[in-house]
């Protein structure tokens, strides 16, 4: 069954002083329930924007009535942020509230929605799959940056999301914590069964986390690859990044991005 | 603290000695016995009640206006288009130039004074809460659109605390701003308050009472700094205000 379903679609940007560029045109894929997929290209391309789309905080653009232009996810076409989704985004600094503890920060999904002390058991779930249980009652800044974006992980996860959208959530952090918390999302996506669409320029990562891998490139963009990996999961550093199968899907998107050497 | 009493000190001496010949320049020991005067027997008490009343309420008010006024400016970018040209001419004028005008319409009278503080006091509220509010981080409001927060919500739970130093920063330079023009009022317009009380020991020839006059001004505009500070601490803590009261 398709989670995420995206047909032709076409988003522009505004710049400065109301210039639109058009930014995606033609863009057509799935995405199935349980699946994980990376959005992969150059810095520009539109992944970003093709994120903000399936979030329903980007409208995508119909040049005509009769445009078959379509985003849905769970069967409903996407107008607004649609119910059963969360985004994570890059920067950790301006997503997290400072003036929130840690704990807050998490419960904010929930305020209006589950009992007080409801919200405090999905609290504890959350930040016990990041692995930040005993950081509860922090304040943002007191933690380091890997930390930060775990905690808005669990925000994510608090709200129990059908679907995760990510945007390039690692890469502002060092090769360590990326590697990390590369395992901590593999060991959730397992646990959880949650779908996850994952916007990366990192070819390793893309492959390493990912079912399927698109390719998004050109001016204005459309998917120009397909890659799936089939290396078996569950997946560890060491032994699936020396698999046959992630060298080989490795391979294929290097080949679609940089072209045959 | 040393220094001041240094000063005090220097001051008495030259006074005393006649080294300054300064004509109506009491010594500090002077200015402490009328003080004393003024305290128990005469208008000090009642005079700064109203200042300080004056002051509070014009600030409230003013702060109110200039928070709310600047969260729709902030947060409506058609209303910013339409009306920021506007107020920085209106804002340019400097408020004291209105008395005359404010005498005129009100008279002699606690509206004009009260209309006068307001009028000063929203402006250094009102250009902060626009700054605080359009410099929020796009993630943060995007944050909120994701969690389907409605514009209360989001105000309440994202933008204001958000926006919150640079609030606070502007409350501050409003309660000083609303201090001065009070008393100014009261020295042309108003006949209460510390302003009225200093304008009325010149009057009298009264030097030592007014210098009584200065310092309780002086005095009442630490006070209510340091009370506006520990309001800010006790409701914000954390490093949210570690910038706004670094001085």
């Amino acid at each position: 069954m398709a989670e995420y379903e995206c047909l032709n679609l076409r988003a522009e940007v505004g710049s400065r002083r109301g210039a639109k560029r058009l930014v995606l045109d033609g863009v057509s894929f799935e995405v199935g329930a349980g699946e994980f997929v990376s959005i992969m290209g150059r810095s520009g391309v539109g992944k970003t924007t093709l994120l903000r789309v399936l979030a329903g905080l980007h409208e995508p653009s119909a040049d005509s009535p009769t445009s078959d232009c379509m985003v849905r996810f769970s069967d409903e076409a996407v107008a607004g942020p649609p119910e059963g989704v969360s985004l994570v985004f890059q920067d950790y600094t301006s997503s997290l509230l400072p003036w929130r503890s840690v704990a807050r920060n998490v419960e904010l999904p929930l305020e209006g929605r589950l009992s007080k002390a409801d919200r405090q058991v999905r609290v504890t779930e959350a930040l016990e799959m990041v692995g930040l249980a005993d950081r509860h009652d922090a304040q943002p800044f007191e933690l380091s940056g890997g930390m930060q974006q775990r905690v808005q992980l669990a925000r994510a996860l608090a709200s129990r999301p059908a679907a995760l959208l990510m945007d390039e959530p690692f890469g502002a952090l060092d090769a360590l914590t990326k590697a990390d918390l590369e395992d901590q999302l593999l060991e959730i996506f397992t646990a959880t069964g949650t779908t996850v669409v994952f916007v990366t320029h990192d070819i390793e990562e893309a492959v390493y986390l990912s079912d399927r891998v698109l390719v998004l490139d050109g001016s204005p963009a459309k998917i120009v690859a397909e890659i799936p990996v089939e290396s078996p999961r569950p997946r560890t550093q060491m032994h699936t990044r020396e698999s046959p199968e992630f060298l080989r899907a490795r391979h294929r998107v290097h080949e679609v991005i940089f072209g045959t050497e | 603290m040393l220094v001041l009493v240094a000063i005090a000190g220097i001051w008495e001496v030259l006074v005393r000695f006649s080294i300054a010949d300064v004509q109506f320049l009491p010594a500090p020991s002077e200015i402490a016995a009328a003080a004393q005067g003024e305290i128990f027997g005469g208008e000090l008490v009642g005079r700064l009640i109203h200042t300080v009343g004056v002051t509070a309420l014009g600030w409230g008010i003013a702060s109110v206006i200039g928070v709310g006024l600047g969260l729709l400016l902030g947060l409506s970018p058609t209303a910013y288009r339409y009306s920021m040209t506007s107020f920085e001419v209106t804002r340019a004028i400097p408020p004291i130039t209105f008395v005359p005008a404010a005498l005129l319409i009100f008279g002699f009278s606690l509206k004009m004074e009260l209309v006068l503080v307001i009028y000063g006091g929203i402006w250094p509220v009102l250009i902060n809460t626009i700054g605080g509010v359009r410099s929020i981080a796009p993630e943060l409001r995007d944050v909120g659109t994701m969690l389907r927060l409605s514009t209360p919500e989001t105000i309440r739970k994202i933008v204001l605390p958000a926006a919150m130093p640079s609030v606070v920063v502007g409350l501050r330079l409003g309660l000083s701003l609303c201090l001065v023009l009070a008393v100014v009022a009261e020295m042309v317009g108003n006949p209460e308050g510390l302003g009225n009380g200093l304008i009325r020991a010149r009057q009298a020839l009264q030097p030592a009472l007014m210098f009584v006059y200065v310092i309780a001004a002086g005095l009442l505009g630490v006070a209510l700094n340091a009370g506006l500070r520990a309001t800010a601490r006790a409701f914000l803590p954390g490093n949210a205000l570690k910038d706004v009261f670094a001085s």
